[in-house]
């Protein structure tokens, strides 16, 4: 993907689901977060985006609706790049960033990315921002790193752009493609929130103590939340309801890990782990095995690739590809929604993530959140950097109880947890009214502080108005100088001819440079 | 950097906040350095009161007049005007109530909405063919030029009216099947329009051979 106007390319195989089934509230972003030790420098990071862009063209492009299938364009704009407002992981579409399939934000000392994920995976985001981190550490301290820009290393643009589905469908022809049918789930009963707001309740723990404690248990990081979110999930919500489905996790793999590939496209696929406790007990050390087991059993290629034979193969199906998009979109959004039921909630593990030695200072840790679905409101993620393990529930429902039963378990293990939310305690101004008594207040509120307004610009006013009046008088008292002769009248006015013509000029040039800055604001 | 205490979870938390985001319970404070990494957020709700008002409005029409033909049992169904009138009413407003609307797509729904409106007013006045005739090619003619104004106008906008003004164009060549079946009576209306739809066509091809093939492959790839 070039500098081409007309250039495009097709959607990847995973990534033709999401523009079908994503919606307000189940919006298929994820976001990927990085906290430095300093305030973010706008200017310095719109620099950074623009210099990782133009390395990564696959990710500059807009979503194109054709007649069969939707398609990636190239886009000419330049993305904006705004500070933070508003919750995490909201919908992507054509009018939020210039039609970019990113959002890129900052908030005090962080910079957000988020991503829609048609666009790419967990591991595709993670490699652009750091690419964007590297740089942003770059332009905003110039003055320690003076020998030029370090380049971050990456592969060829076509690599970057593979649709790796393809290719592992090709060299594995043998494999016969095999669709798996689920049972429907346990959802965990929780209270919406009231405008769709995303609640985000992160656990900052040392990853050190992490290993530890999983070291007593023989087992993975992963395979050791997993069986912890497992039991708190029984402990908080499946004891009081005790129907006959499982709590099934969707666990996305990544599978650039089975299958060599460079892409930073969609390349993974989702392996479920779960376990029933109808008119079953178990103890966490009972969970903690069967968890293992599974996860053994699951992540296997030979398990792996059917599922995705079976999905490219539907892509290939000539008789599904010339449907027209309408009828895709609906009959996709009906199968997605059927295959969320499958699942309880869904825990993704990024993994650990490595920079650059000279960047590494700079930064104090990544974060990574998923968007909550209406199927399954509580979604878990997890990454780790340097000696930071963050664990997050992002939640589009009220309750907190799976998250606190969650912390204090690993708290038990003798695992410290630091909480971070992004739950701000409003002022009275900004609440939603509940009642007509907190209407009114708020009501009084909002006039009082207009009242005030508007008594400080006419403050402002009549100030200027004052001061205007004593310079025309200072101007009037001044001596004026009779003897003033012909010659040196005429002097003055030549002069006076001189200053204007030169004040022609300069506001000219203040105004291009205006006219410049007014340009680059807009896009900042 | 921790700023509070909970006792009752016994956990650190990060953020200034005077109760603990998981068991809801007062907390101390610890330290003074606190992270404020989040935007305080003001919820406001999408106002779609303009909207509402226009569809309850278009539906109060439509109903007051049916049941008002219905009453006075007049012999024509004269209802259908208003009726489709106020549907066409609707859709113009929203269109325009639409953040990031797209010029081309604009012209296009009007071009179909305006001319469905004539056509069951034609209908409904005896059909004597006038919308046929004379209107119907005229509303293309002027679709076909106003995309092409607005592309002349804007030239990196072109991209996306493209697709917008080859349908228009070939919807300008539907006079063809009036003329062959006999609905058009006059003939040298319908005629300007399709020699007008076919020197777009012919324009677009010339001048821009090369998007208008990307253009169609990216759209009809399957």
């Amino acid at each position: 993907m070039g500098q081409n106007q007309n250039s495009w390319y097709k959607l990847d195989n995973t990534g033709k689901l999401f523009p079908s089934v994503s919606t307000e509230n189940a919006t298929n972003v994820f976001r990927l977060s990085a906290r430095l030790f300093e305030d973010v420098k706008p200017s310095a990071l719109k620099q950074a985006v623009n210099q990782a862009l133009l390395e990564t063209p696959s990710f500059q492009v807009n979503l194109r609706k054709g007649l069969f299938w939707y398609y990636f364009e190239h886009n000419s704009k330049k993305p904006l790049i705004r500070e933070e407002q508003g919750f995490p992981c909201r919908k992507i579409d054509k009018f939020t960033d210039n039609g970019f399939l990113f959002d890129i934000t900052y908030c005090g000392k962080y910079i957000h990315a988020d991503f829609f994920h048609a666009l790419c995976d967990g591991t595709g985001g993670a490699l652009f921002l750091k690419k964007i981190i590297s740089y942003y550490v770059q332009f905003a301290h110039t003055d320690i790193f003076t020998g030029g820009i370090i380049p971050v290393t990456s592969s060829s643009k076509n690599a970057q752009r593979e649709d790796s589905f393809i290719r592992l469908n090709k060299e594995r022809e043998n494999v016969k493609s095999q669709n798996i049918v689920k049972n429907k789930a346990y959802t965990i009963s929780a209270v919406p929130t009231d405008h769709g707001e995303i609640v985000v309740i992160k656990g900052i723990s040392s990853l050190s103590e992490l290993k530890a404690a999983v070291k007593a248990y023989d087992c993975t990081i992963t395979e050791y939340l997993l069986s912890v979110l497992i039991m708190s999930i029984y402990f908080e919500s499946f004891r009081f309801d005790n129907v006959n489905k499982s709590i099934d996790i969707c666990v996305p793999v990544n599978l650039r890990q089975f299958f060599k590939s460079e892409t930073i496209r969609n390349f993974f696929t989702t392996v479920p782990v779960g376990v029933n406790f109808y008119k079953n007990e178990y103890s966490f050390e009972e969970v903690l095995s069967m968890v293992k087991s599974q996860m053994k059993d699951e992540l296997n290629i030979d398990k792996i690739t059917p599922k995705v034979k079976f999905c490219v193969d539907k892509q290939d199906n000539i008789f599904l590809r010339f449907v027209p998009l309408f009828l895709k979109n609906l009959s996709l959004k009906i199968t997605f929604d059927v295959g969320e039921k499958g699942y309880t909630t869904s825990f993704s593990n990024l993994g650990a993530f490595r920079i650059d030695e000279k960047i590494e200072p700079f930064v104090e840790r990544f974060e990574f959140l998923l968007s909550p679905t209406t199927g399954s409101r509580y979604k878990c993620s997890a990454c780790s950097f340097k000696d930071n393990f963050v664990f997050c529930f992002v939640a589009s429902a009220e309750n907190t109880d799976i998250q606190r039963r969650f912390f204090t378990m690993l708290q038990n293990d003798k695992i410290n947890v630091i909480i971070s939310t992004n739950n701000t305690e409003l002022s009275e101004e900004d609440k939603i009214p509940e009642n007509r008594e907190e209407y009114l207040l708020q009501k009084t509120i909002k006039r009082t502080k207009k009242r005030q307004m508007k008594k400080n610009i006419q403050q402002e006013k009549e100030k200027e108005k004052i001061q205007k009046k004593r310079k025309k008088q200072a101007e009037k008292k001044k001596p004026v100088n009779k003897k003033n002769s012909h010659k040196q009248k005429k002097m003055q006015k030549y002069k006076n001819k001189i200053i204007r013509k030169n004040e022609k000029h300069l506001k000219h040039e203040q105004n291009k440079l205006l006219k410049r800055r007014g340009n680059d604001n807009e896009i900042l | 950097m921790i700023m509070r205490y909970c006792k009752s979870c016994n956990m650190k938390i990060e953020n200034n906040l005077t109760h603990c985001p998981l068991c809801s319970c007062e907390t101390t404070v610890i330290d003074d350095n606190y992270n404020n990494d989040y935007p305080n957020i003001k919820i406001s709700r999408i106002s779609k009161t303009l909207r509402n008002i226009v569809l309850f409005v278009s539906i109060a029409l439509i109903i007051s007049t049916i049941s008002l033909n219905i009453v006075l049992e007049s012999p024509t169904p004269w209802c259908i005007i208003p009726c489709t009138a106020s549907i066409y009413f609707y859709f113009s407003t929203i269109f325009f109530l639409k953040k990031g609307k797209n010029i081309g797509l604009f012209i296009f729904t009007q071009v179909l909405l305006t001319s469905l409106v004539i056509l069951v007013i034609d209908y409904v006045t005896g059909f004597s063919l006038w919308s046929i005739n004379y209107i119907i090619p005229f509303i293309l003619i002027g679709g076909c030029m106003a995309l092409e104004i607005a592309s002349f106008i804007n030239k990196f906008v072109y991209k996306d009216y493209i697709i917008y003004l080859i349908v228009i164009a070939l919807l300008g060549l539907l006079p063809v099947i009036f003329i062959i079946t006999g609905i058009a009576t006059i003939i040298w209306t319908n005629a300007v329009c399709i020699l007008y739809s076919l020197l777009t066509f012919i324009g677009m091809f010339v001048f821009s051979r090369r998007r208008i093939n990307a253009e169609i492959t990216r759209r009809l790839h399957f």
